[in-house]
């Protein structure tokens, strides 16, 4: 004698739990990663709008890692909790007390005939009250995950759409007129508050400066890859994707003002005469920034006896070549991440920082010390580094005066 | 009619077995779960060693399941000096009525239902083994001649833990045969008032007969061949085999177990897990076994059947511990 009607009532039981049971892990485990991805993705478009190269760097792998652990976790979650066709009336089985009815009714189905098998089938039957499937998962949706992922994708939406007004204050330009020497190093910083640009040589670099700087270079010719690269690549992209550099080069002009009266310096040989850097504490001691209205013009026309390669040249104002840095291009068309100028910047990223208003440079006061340290100017070599393409438009607007530029030839 | 027969049946095997339990009850202060394993083996078909210090009330509850049972009753005291015709039976010379002197058998002690061998580890390995072939083919033979034992044939043997001088340890062969093996307590403080008030009285209790004396065999064979159709799904029989396999100190077990065991259980193990398992369903109304059923009779089916290792014996490491250890380990096996 067999059973088929009541086996496949219980049958059909069985599969409509197991679809509701994994359909609910499965939108369970959707909804916690897309809230993981979501808030990950949100820290890492917030960090590469305010944070510095460091910072995004930490950031960015904190999330990859922190997405991968998630992935990790969750489909480990997902493969506990499915429901297989093997192993679904044991688990109903466990998870209502039916002391292992539903599996052996299932398991003995065509092997087992008789008075007992009967009843186990009746029991069964009478049984399917208790392991209902809306009983047995009581929710297919899962409501506390799904409105955690529309958060978390509502807060990566806000702060896409408020990417231009969470971005860093634009950097601080100011004018330096003295020369300085500089020290070629490769370190790096995204982001800068205040660029220095000032005439300047190439200091001759002790052995010690020499051989670090040496390995430096050879360390960054042979992993031209890394990941601090892409990360920086990664950081510059979403900038730009997030029209975060648009908008401020469009927003905030760099004024006329701050071109600087007198000589024009002699195109470099070696390398630009002008040469941004940031100020930071190192650089002036106290970490005031270098203004415009720091020694300005005077000290350029004193310097122009004495060229530094680069530098500016004899009756070099701190007004600059205006085909210094060659004709404005974009440079992320041609692909590069870096100013590719020969700039230095020293960069200290100050988050926050009002910024000093733009103003000609005054007349410089030859007993006044200029705004760096004292030590800095006649000792120390400032750090001459790789700087941001984000820093290109600024500099271009100060230099590049090609109005002025075209009656004179360098 | 089918499910309700079954029903029926089952329905039945549970009142007989709770006032079998209730008659003994009577008499025996304590010890539920000695006298349900006790009947559980009667039930399962197999045989049962109760181990116990004196004055426990061993015998009175061997008595009382054969008077609730209303089946024979017969006890053997185990000493040095017993012999193997002292327990099957021997041929006596007779003489006819025709005047011929020939051989007689003179059945043994052993020819009863319920057969009672106390102390049976103080007889010589040689009589313990007249006992084997009664228990595990329920019959004898004694001159060549082969007697088979009435059913139901159910032996309960007890063992005195202390005053191990002059005993011979059962072997491990005979204790294999043995279905379950319960350990009986000293009773409680509230038990043993009860008991000193029960027994010392001008009135004793008495069991009353659950079952008509003409019939009883037979019923209980009935209920033998119900407990034998409980339904077992191959995932139970998966598990028992598991179960029985983590005893093993193979690669595959329990680290401490490894340690502790130095033998395993046999397969004799895992049928009577099953047996027992099959009246453990009945007992709560199922057709068929679930793993708890197992897992219930899991100490009492395997505890003697472990021979423990001597880092274990050093360590006072006793069997139960190792079946605890077995099952918490075979919860990968439950599904």
């Amino acid at each position: 004698m067999s059973h088929p009607g009541p086996t496949q009532v219980v049958l059909r039981q069985v599969r409509a739990v197991r679809r509701r049971n994994n359909a609910h892990v499965a939108q369970h485990a959707a909804g916690l990663w897309v809230s993981t991805a979501a808030i990950v993705a949100t820290v890492v478009v917030l960090s590469a709008l305010r944070g510095g190269r460091v910072a995004f760097e930490l950031v960015a792998l904190a999330g990859v890692v922190a997405v991968c652990a998630a992935t990790a976790l969750l489909a480990r979650r997902v493969e506990q909790r499915w429901l297989r066709a093997r192993a679904a009336p044991g688990r109903i089985d466990a998870a209502r007390e039916l002391r292992g009815r539903l599996t052996s009714v299932l398991e003995l189905e065509g092997r087992a005939r008789g008075d007992f098998f009967a009843l186990l089938l009746r029991q069964n039957v009478d049984a399917l009250p208790r392991w209902r499937p809306e009983d047995v998962v009581p929710d297919v949706i899962p409501v506390r995950a799904f409105a955690g992922a529309v958060v978390a994708i509502c807060a990566l939406a806000l702060t896409i759409v408020l990417a231009p007004v969470l971005r860093r204050p634009p950097p601080r330009v100011s004018i330096g007129d003295r020369r300085m020497d500089f020290v070629t190093t490769h370190r790096t910083s995204g982001t800068a508050d205040r660029l220095l640009v000032t005439p300047g040589t190439d200091h001759t670099a002790t052995q010690r400066e020499a051989a670090g700087a040496a390995d430096d270079a050879r360390d960054e010719e042979n992993e031209p890859g890394t990941l601090a690269d892409a990360s920086e690549k990664l950081q510059d992209w979403l900038q730009q994707a997030l029209g975060v550099e648009e908008r401020w080069e469009a927003g905030e002009p760099v004024p006329s003002g701050t071109r600087q009266d007198g000589a024009r310096a002699p195109r470099p040989q070696k390398r630009p005469a002008g040469t941004p850097v940031t100020d930071d504490g190192a650089m002036t001691g106290e970490g005031k920034p270098i203004d415009a209205q720091g020694p300005a013009s005077r000290h350029a026309g004193e310097d122009a006896g004495e060229p530094g390669p680069g530098g500016a040249g004899s009756g070099a104002g701190a007004d600059a070549d205006p085909t210094l840095f060659g004709e404005p291009h974009d440079e992320g068309a041609a692909g590069g991440d870096r100013f590719e100028l020969a700039i230095a910047a020293r960069v200290h990223a100050r988050q926050g920082t009002a910024p000093t208003p733009w103003t000609d440079s005054p007349a410089v006061d030859r007993d006044r010390h200029p705004a760096l340290a004292g030590r800095q100017w006649a000792e120390q070599p400032g750090h001459r580094m790789p700087v941001s393409r984000t820093f290109a438009p600024i500099v271009r607007r100060i230099f590049a005066h090609v109005a002025q530029a075209q009656g004179e030839s360098p | 009619m089918s499910a309700d027969g079954a029903a029926a049946a089952i329905r039945s095997f549970q009142e007989t077995f709770g006032a079998v339990r209730r008659e003994i009850a009577r008499v025996v202060v304590g010890h539920d779960e000695v006298i349900d394993a006790i009947l559980s083996g009667l039930f399962a078909g197999g045989h049962v060693l109760i181990e116990g210090v004196p004055g426990t009330g061993k015998t009175l509850i061997v008595r009382s399941l054969a008077e609730a049972l209303a089946l024979r009753f017969s006890r053997i005291q185990f000493t040095v000096d017993l012999m193997p015709a002292d327990i099957t039976g021997t041929r006596i010379v007779s003489e006819t009525a025709e005047g011929r002197r020939e051989f007689a058998f003179v059945p043994g002690p052993v020819f009863t239902h319920v057969l009672l061998a106390d102390e049976i580890n103080r007889a010589t390995p040689k009589t313990q083994s007249a006992l084997l072939e009664a228990m595990a083919e329920q019959q004898v033979t004694v001159a060549g001649a082969t007697h088979a034992l009435e059913a139901p044939f159910f032996v309960l043997a007890t063992l005195n833990p202390i005053e191990m001088e002059g005993t011979y340890q059962l072997p491990e062969a005979q204790l294999d045969r043995f279905l379950f093996k319960v350990r009986l307590d000293y009773p409680s403080q509230a038990e043993l008032e009860r008991i000193l008030g029960s027994t010392t009285g001008a009135e004793t209790p008495a069991v009353r007969p659950v079952l008509d004396p003409e019939t009883a065999p037979t019923r209980v064979e009935e209920l033998k061949r119900l407990v034998r159709s409980v339904l077992v799904a191959p995932h139970i029989e998966q598990y028992v085999a598991g179960l029985v396999r983590l005893t093993l100190p193979g690669p595959d077990g329990d680290s401490e177990v490894r340690r502790w065991v130095a033998y395993g259980s046999s397969p004799r193990g895992g049928q009577a897990l099953l047996l027992g398992a099959k009246v453990q369903a009945l007992l709560d109304g199922r057709p068929h076994v679930a793993v708890e059923d197992v897992d219930r009779v899991a100490r009492a089916s395997l505890r003697h059947r472990l021979v423990l290792s001597f880092a274990a014996e050093t360590e006072g490491i006793e069997p139960g511990t190792v079946i605890d250890r077995v099952l918490a380990s075979a919860a990968r096996l439950r599904r």
